[in-house]
């Protein structure tokens, strides 16, 4: 089978396939029946942590068996890192795993520590799917390999239309109402806007990615030009307007300052941390994300996400070089926070997950690698069946059964059981997955009582 | 002057031919009649000016009204080019230490790019060509927001430059030395990019093969000339490319290579030479033929440049590129959801002038869609943070005691915008956004609601806050120190009340819009002030603070917050 013409052909049938409207309905009708059997009990939370630019993975998690190895030396060529400076994953793989064994890029000690405490878990080619690709009729996602489509779609898991929600936003909108105090959302971004935390009823809330709890100068300060500028703010956003977007903007500003005075109000009475974390960006979000949690009670919910953005994965150039660089900052960013989360005694209830755009392709352009598909992802928390790899690690030879050709691999996992073994544990029963994942059933039976993927206790 | 005919007109010279004649014969919707009476009413002036520059003074407003807005336009495009890079050059002995090459910045680079930014931003008289060209950078974005090009000022001042000089010129012209100007090359990666190595298993980068195709000139899916997609018998848009056609382009952009490094050059501690186009090393070229996109025939053998050229002309030529712009530049100045009658008019205009962008902009901004009083509630757009802010220090006025206006390049911390500084190639915000508000709501699209959210919805009214009430300044330590000029308004203030100040900030920061509401509320604010002060201590900052405060209200009023 030509696999180019393959996709090429799929790619021009799959363009539209859904429309936007049918999903709404669907999901509206979902939303109304839904909520019953959703769990919210105890506390629980995501975080979604997007490594921007499209993460090349397949240098994150390598096989280090002599087989899986030397498959991977061949295909890389000049971006195979040496076997020697893999950190070593402790067992052997199992189940369709069997006889393989991994080892974690040189950068993240943090994470072979996690993962041999069981602590972390890998989940392997894990990628956009309209359905399981099998042959040539076999529909594929709206503009592979393009970053914002599948950054998007990534977000929505719905690759075979231009959803405006998120699965976050969506899981959001099945318990909202019980869900505590919603003047901030329980969608919660470091990163500011973000199409995972869009719902059709919920959006999220952009924390200070600093941590700064500051409102709005002046609004609700004393003196003159404090009082003059509150109660002037305040007339100005409650006046009518009858051009949509004066009164959107009102809207948003409206619902920015009660949600920032709110949430000030909460992170003041929570309990300060006293885990450490690095001054850079991505530790201070996660440090910033951990004060939210320590805020839960006082902002009475019992279920929050958390996005978070870490960008510039895009090495076309100098891959090696830069995930030298990048990957220690998200393995010991990844570390502290677990570290904050034993220190809240929630690391339990606390689950990280990746994504990114698609991993990229296997052979070299001579200093990086250009767009993929199916990549590996990485799961931490307490709740994680951790030290293990799940899904099926492909095969990397060229020219393999699953290549597209310049090592670019279609996935063996959706986007949508990822999700769904993250929702399930998050409380969603499993007869209410379709309203997060809408194309749930296409890749798992919700009647099976199986787990989706198996990853959470 | 400024009537329906003068719009038709400037479409049959510019189109010569039977297309344009086609084109009036079929008026849209809302080509609806014009005020033929000249003088343009200041409101009028005020609105156009909100479209065609980064703001206006009372000046600057009545010479527009004066002149009427075509002749003002061709008037801004005979301009001469105020350019960026001159500006870094004469900056860049402040910043470096030669003595000291491990470190050589005293101040991070990127400032120096910044400085001329705001310069030009503030200062130059052609700002026409400066708003065109902001907009082409979120266009044709390159970003010093990661990487080395933070440490590459001149190169980010050159290409921003390129975007300045090609504003009103050949969009042929303009992607080709985009697609060659090294710091494109190193931001897409096609900087030393080469031909397919089969001994070790290398293949050429397809970043930029893909990205010329979607962002800068064609797009995704194959449009109708109006900017709506075309369909296929399904009713499914119809992709513009496969991946096999971007395997094919990525072959076409190998070979270049930086430019050789004049020997007599100062050292300039730059990461690669900056200024020069990239150069072709036809060794590391892919000669062979290359077929892509129904109809871009390359031939085996050609220099690798004559490639380039034959690849950026035909994405340039192509039928999506006119309605890809029009929609895009539509967006930038004057709507989010233009009418496809709209985007037509302005993709035939710039066809029939051969790709021409000039004519692109003035269809654009004198289309009746721009111009007419619009009362639709869809109408208009979310001004940019930056754009706000810049039209904010336009209109009120900047002193500084050398006339240099160089400002705090951290400026834009709190509201996440500084100009070519986007955090990836998709811009700030993407042209397809549709927002989870009223706007989203009613199906529209409202892309910088993007980049709006409760951080930096209040952290740009933090700026305005800082700037008004405390009046700090605005600059940058490392430069003169420059201030907001207050003293017409203080007068006006004074002579005049509160009612002169608002007519005043309601024509040159809210382009007329201010309702009597806002203008209600703002008086109630300034009044109540006035009695606390009688109450009080009555001190010579009285009008001081009622300034600050009308200053602070009317720029956060959604009214001048969104154009429409």
């Amino acid at each position: 089978m030509n696999r180019r013409q393959l996709l090429k052909g799929a790619l021009a049938g799959a363009c539209g396939a859904m429309g936007h409207a049918t999903f709404v309905s669907g999901a509206a009708t979902l939303l109304a029946t839904g909520r019953a059997a959703t769990d919210t009990s105890g506390y629980k939370a995501l975080v979604c942590v997007l490594l921007a630019g499209g993460n090349d993975s397949f240098n994150m998690l390598v096989r280090r068996d002599q087989q899986g190895y030397g498959e991977y030396a061949g295909i890389r060529s000049d971006l195979a890192l040496p076997r020697d400076a893999l950190l070593l994953l402790d067992g052997a793989g199992s189940g369709e795993n069997a006889g393989m064994e991994f080892g974690v890029h040189p950068g993240m000690p943090e994470i072979q520590r996690l993962y041999n405490a069981g602590k972390a878990a890998f989940v392997a080619n894990v990628g956009t799917l309209v359905e399981r690709v099998t042959g040539d009729g076999s529909r594929v996602p709206l503009q592979l390999f393009s970053h914002d489509d599948q950054i998007d779609q990534w977000q929505t898991s719905l690759p075979d239309q231009r959803s405006q929600t998120g699965w976050g936003g969506r899981l959001a909108d099945l318990i909202a109402d019980t869900n505590g105090m919603q003047t901030v959302s329980s969608s919660i971004s470091v990163s500011g806007n973000n199409l995972f935390q869009s719902g059709r009823v919920t959006s999220e809330f952009s924390m200070n990615p600093s941590g700064g709890i500051e409102v709005m100068e002046g609004y609700r300060r004393e003196g003159l030009f404090g009082q003059a500028i509150t109660s002037g703010v305040d007339n100005l956003l409650q006046a009518p307007y009858a051009n949509l977007f004066q009164r959107a903007y009102a809207e948003q500003f409206r619902q920015s300052l009660d949600a920032k005075t709110a949430f000030r109000d909460a992170l003041l009475a929570a309990p300060t941390l006293s885990t450490q974390f690095s001054t850079n960006q991505i530790s201070q979000g996660f440090k910033a994300i951990a004060t939210a949690i320590a805020a839960k009670g006082a902002l009475g919910q019992s279920r929050q996400t958390f996005f978070l953005v870490f960008g510039g994965w895009d090495h076309h150039d100098e891959v090696l070089q830069a995930q030298a660089g990048m990957l220690p900052v998200l393995s010991k960013g990844l570390d502290e926070f677990y570290q904050a989360t034993q220190e809240l005694g929630v690391a339990d209830d606390v689950t990280t997950f990746t994504i990114s755009d698609f991993a990229r392709t296997l052979t070299s352009n001579g200093r990086g690698s250009d767009h993929a598909w199916g990549g590996h992802q990485l799961v931490l928390g307490g709740a994680v069946k951790g030290g293990k790899v799940y899904g099926a690690f492909p095969e990397v030879y060229a020219n393999n059964p699953l290549d597209l050709g310049r090592g670019r691999l279609i996935p063996t996992m959706a986007t949508d059981e990822y999700g769904a073994e993250l929702a399930r544990w998050f409380g969603v029963a499993a007869s209410e997955l379709p309203t997060v994942f809408p194309n749930i059933t296409r890749f798992y039976d919700i009647q099976s009582g199986a787990a989706p993927v198996g990853f959470l206790i | 002057m400024i009537s329906t005919y003068l719009v038709c007109f400037t479409l049959i010279a510019l189109q010569g031919g039977g297309e344009g004649r086609k084109l009036i014969s079929r008026p849209g919707p809302y080509l609806t009649p014009l005020s033929p009476a000249r003088p343009v009413a200041l409101s009028e002036a005020a609105k156009f000016a909100g479209q065609a520059t980064l703001g206006a003074d009372r000046a600057l407003l009545e010479k527009i009204a004066a002149k009427g807005f075509e002749a003002w336009i061709d008037d801004q495009m005979a301009m001469p080019a105020s350019l960026h890079l001159p500006i870094v050059e004469d900056l860049f002995p402040e910043a470096v230490n030669p003595n000291d090459p491990e470190d050589p910045f005293i101040f991070p680079p990127r400032y120096l790019r910044s400085f001329a930014f705001w310069q030009n931003a503030i200062a130059a008289p052609d700002v026409l060509r400066q708003r065109i060209a902001l907009a082409l950078s979120e266009i044709l974005v390159v970003s010093d927001s990661s990487g080395e090009l933070a440490d590459a000022p001149r190169g980010m001042a050159d290409y921003y430059d390129l975007l300045v000089k090609h504003a009103f010129g050949d969009y042929r012209q303009l992607l080709f030395e985009a697609s060659i100007h090294p710091v494109m090359g190193y931001w897409l990666s096609h900087l030393d990019n080469q031909k397919s190595d089969p001994v070790l298993g290398t293949f050429p980068d397809e970043n930029y093969a893909r990205e010329v195709m979607q962002l800068f000139s064609i797009g995704l899916v194959q449009l109708n000339s109006d900017g709506t997609p075309r369909v296929d018998a399904s009713g499914r848009p119809i992709p513009t490319y496969s991946n096999a056609d971007i395997t094919e382009m990525a072959r076409i952009f190998t070979g270049l290579v930086a430019a050789e490094e004049p020997e007599s050059e100062e050292e300039n501690f730059e990461p690669f030479v900056v200024t020069k186009p990239m150069v072709m090393d036809q060794e590391r070229h892919d000669t062979g033929a290359k077929s892509l996109l129904d109809g871009l025939n390359v031939p085996a053998g050609q220099d690798g440049m004559d490639d380039i050229r034959q690849a950026t002309d035909f994405l340039a030529d192509h039928p999506n590129t006119a309605p890809f712009l029009a929609f895009r530049l539509i967006q930038r100045l004057v709507t989010s959801n233009p009418s496809p009658a709209y985007v037509q008019r302005a993709a035939e205009a710039f066809r029939a002038a051969g790709g021409n962008l000039g004519t692109l902009i003035k269809a654009i901004l004198l289309d009746p869609e721009a111009r007419r009083t619009n009362k639709r509630p869809s109408f208009g757009r979310l001004q940019e943070p930056m754009v706000r802010y810049i039209r904010f220090l336009r209109a009120i006025g900047v002193e500084s005691p050398d006339g240099t206006f160089y400002n705090d390049p951290e400026w834009a911390e709190a509201i996440r915008q500084h100009p070519l500084s986007a955090p990836s190639v998709f811009n700030f915000f993407q042209p397809d956004f549709s927002p989870n508000n009223s706007v989203g709501r009613a199906g529209l699209l409202g892309p910088e609601f993007q980049i709006i959210n409760a951080n930096t919805i209040t952290g740009f009214a933090d700026l305005i806050g800082l700037i008004v009430e405390e009046d700090v300044p605005i600059s940058s330590e490392i430069q003169s120190e420059t201030y907001l000029a207050l003293d017409d308004e203080l007068e006006l203030i004074e002579t005049g009340g509160i009612d002169a100040l608002l007519d005043e900030l309601a024509l040159t920061l809210a382009d007329g819009r201010l309702s009597k509401t806002t203008r209600a509320v703002i008086r109630d604010e300034v009044r109540r002030l006035e009695r606390e002060f009688e109450d009080e201590v009555l001190d010579e900052d009285l009008e001081y603070v009622l300034l600050a405060v009308s200053l602070y209200l009317v720029m956060i009023a959604p009214e001048t917050v969104v154009a429409n």
